[in-house]
């Protein structure tokens, strides 16, 4: 039996997702993509740099990749949708993650927003993966809106805090009938791997491999511990029943 | 005429369309997306959109993200 | 849709629906915060039955967790038992001889004033299954005159319509109990050879339909002994998984009434349930659906209830009669619907619970009609 994650009709075969922002080159990001043989990969939207000779991100990313733009600058779902408009518009697919900040100091996502603009792009087809604050109402609603998978956060952006909400991101494993994938706030290859092990479907790191001493290396060391985390869930973690005798046996009365 | 590009005010003078901006600033590419008063130009309606001023022009492209 | 289409999944698979299940198996399922059907199969399964003991520690601290110490108290409630049915286990069955009874508003009024006086709060009322003494609009009229009387009232009695069941909310009903008898059609159908219920796929859509109508308190099981127990108490677990799911505002409580075959002389099919497969299905039942209350009647003796009250059980009832006008109109005769296990009164159950720590409650919902 193969391990399938299937998101938007596609098989993903590889459950380590790479963000590409702050990397000191887009050499140091094609290392990293291709080391691990990423499948997806998020970009986003800015208005173009006309200075001559900038480069096309576009050309270190091998083309057999999964382009997932992000929507991040919008403050409201109106400014996601034309986010995302635009990024099709681009030719990169119909992908898209909703990232809908309105707040500056913690950059968490607004859920209602985000719903909102869930509702809108799946009806114009795209695939949407809506970055989210760990709700189980809200993924819900996401999830009716038309959402291919969910993505809650994992501690805030760029706080490489690691897996501060694990508690409700087990809930959303739990109860979830589409993939959920941690984004934002996994700061080491463990964190990445404890949320495989609960059954997350995938996790996205950008910030902790881009700013690696060797994001190369960085990049392999999560590659790993994803699969580890993974494979570790599909064997069964298992924790002893009950070791020892307690002090009340419970079933004695049965002999 | 006065334009907004990309939120700067310019003097635009020797561009009569979309596709010649574009042209002028070395944008021409398939990964470049022009919007126009908050509509999307398709690549192939860029040199049939006519500048007039106080228009509103976005040049957008995929960058690095997370 | 409705349930159905998860039980025909399993109708045509072993019996024990897992029986190969390995002490491994058992032991994954069990560490699991969140165990899946094959999870609760794994812990149903012979394998399990050997590591009795640590899985019931583990029942045991969900069930605190998630219900405290607290054990709900509740009393039947028997108005009728005129019945068409044909139940070949019960002792209703429309072919046994005897007088039959029917209590009018008067001995309603008594029945209720009797049981309340004794510190009930919460009750279950029941009818059997006959449209000419005891139609809808029967029901109606003894739950007017009853539920100002109780925090919470149960209606056990035969399937009804969605606009009945609303009915019934609207003259103060907010629970429901039924018992699908067993999950297997065969089975099912032997042993309902006529009457209404009859029916298998109308009373097993009856839950959704009470739910649907706003029933908040939904009680369900299988009579075990009718059909193999482990594949019963399986598809109970699934059919209160999916009632939970469907409706996650309701209470969803479940019950394990096992089959007393002395009282009716009736011969089953499968082996009796055993003492062990009760505290198995109750510990499997409590690891799966960690939020789902289990209910214990009085036809377990007071030893069997006293002691698998630690391993989930939430809800008990206490001074029962089975038999219409128990309490205060007929109270010295009568053949009950079952031979009643546990005889002890009100106030010794309470003691019973408070010397092992529990906290008992009769009065859990206040409903909009007490004064």
């Amino acid at each position: 039996m193969t391990d399938e994650l299937k998101i938007g009709g596609r098989e993903i075969k590889n459950r380590f997702f790479l963000g590409t922002g702050k990397f000191s080159g887009n050499e140091a990001l094609e290392k990293a993509i291709t080391g691990c043989d990423i499948d997806v990969v998020t970009v986003a939207l800015r208005r173009v740099d006309d200075r001559p000779g900038a480069e096309n991100i576009l050309d270190f990313i091998p083309k057999s990749c999964v382009l997932l733009p992000n929507t991040s600058g919008a403050r409201n779902a109106d400014e996601a949708v034309r986010i995302a408009r635009l990024a099709k518009a681009s030719g990169c697919g119909n992908w898209i993650k909703i990232e809908v900040v309105s707040d500056n100091r913690y950059l968490l996502p607004d859920n209602r927003e985000t719903i909102k603009a869930t509702e809108i792009l799946s009806r114009e087809g795209f695939v949407v993966l809506p970055y989210m604050l760990p709700d189980l109402y809200a993924a819900r609603d996401l999830v009716s809106a038309g959402a291919a998978a969910v993505m809650p956060l994992g501690s805030p952006i760029g706080s490489n805090r690691g897996l501060r909400t694990a508690e409700l991101v087990r809930i959303l494993v739990s109860e979830m009938t589409v993939p959920v994938i941690v984004d934002a706030g996994i700061g080491k290859p463990s964190d990445a791997a404890q949320a495989m092990e609960m059954g997350c479907s995938a996790v996205l790191v950008n910030t902790a491999i881009a700013i690696a001493q060797n994001p190369q290396d960085m990049a392999r060391a999560f590659d790993m511990a994803i699969k580890a985390g993974r494979l570790g869930y599909l064997s069964g973690i298992e924790s002893p029943v009950g070791t020892g005798r307690a002090s009340s046996p419970l079933t004695g009365f049965l002999r | 005429m006065k334009l907004k590009i990309n939120g700067k005010d310019e003097e635009i003078t020797d561009a009569k369309t979309l596709g010649d901006l574009l042209r002028q600033r070395g944008l021409n590419r398939p990964t470049v997306v022009a919007e126009h008063n908050s509509v999307i130009i398709a690549r192939a309606a860029l040199d049939s959109t006519e500048l007039k001023p106080g228009d509103i022009i976005e040049f957008v492209s995929l960058v690095g993200g997370g | 849709m409705g349930f159905e289409s998860i039980l025909s999944k399993y109708e045509d698979g072993p019996a024990d629906i897992f029986p190969d299940a390995s002490e491994r198996d058992v032991a994954r399922a069990a560490s699991k915060d969140c165990p899946d059907e094959r999870d609760f199969a794994a812990l149903l399964s012979p394998a399990a039955k050997t590591m009795l003991e640590p899985l019931a520690q583990k029942a045991h601290s969900l069930t605190l967790r998630h219900f405290g110490r607290t054990v709900l108290i509740y009393a039947p409630l028997y108005l009728a038992d005129y019945c068409d049915n044909r139940c070949r286990y019960c002792c209703f069955n429309g072919e046994r001889g005897g007088e039959r009874k029917k209590l009018s508003q008067d001995e309603i009024k008594r029945e209720t004033a009797a049981l309340a006086s004794l510190g009930i709060g919460h009750v279950i009322v029941l009818t059997g299954d006959n449209r000419l003494h005891t139609p809808p609009r029967y029901l109606e009229d003894a739950l007017k005159i009853i539920t100002p009387h109780f925090a919470s009232v149960a209606i056990e009695v035969p399937s009804m319509d969605t606009d009945d069941y609303k009915r019934m909310i609207a003259a103060g009903a907010d629970g429901f109990t039924m018992f699908q008898e067993t999950y297997d059609r065969k089975i099912y159908a032997d042993v309902h050879p006529s009457g209404p219920k009859r029916n298998f796929l109308y009373r097993l859509d009856a839950p959704e339909r009470a739910a649907t109508a706003g029933m908040r308190l939904i009680n369900i099981g299988a009579l075990l002994g009718l059909a193999p127990w482990r594949r019963e108490v399986f598809l109970t677990g699934l059919h209160a998984l999916y009632l939970q799911d469907k409706f996650p505002s309701c209470d969803i409580t479940v019950s394990l009434p096992r089959l007393r075959l002395s009282h009716t002389g009736f011969e089953s099919y499968a082996q009796p349930m055993q003492d062990a497969d009760m505290v198995q299905s109750i510990i499997a039942l409590r690891l799966f659906l960690p939020h789902v209350g289990i209910n214990i009647s009085t036809r377990e003796t007071a030893w069997f209830r006293d002691n698998i009250l630690p391993l989930g059980i939430t809800k008990m009832s206490a001074a029962s009669s089975t038999s219409v006008g128990g309490y205060a109109v007929h109270k010295t005769t009568g053949n009950g619907q079952f031979e009643v296990g546990d005889e002890r009164s009100l106030p010794e159950i309470k003691t019973m619970l408070a010397a092992k720590g529990y906290y008992p409650v009769l009065k859990d919902w206040i409903g909009a009609q007490n004064p």
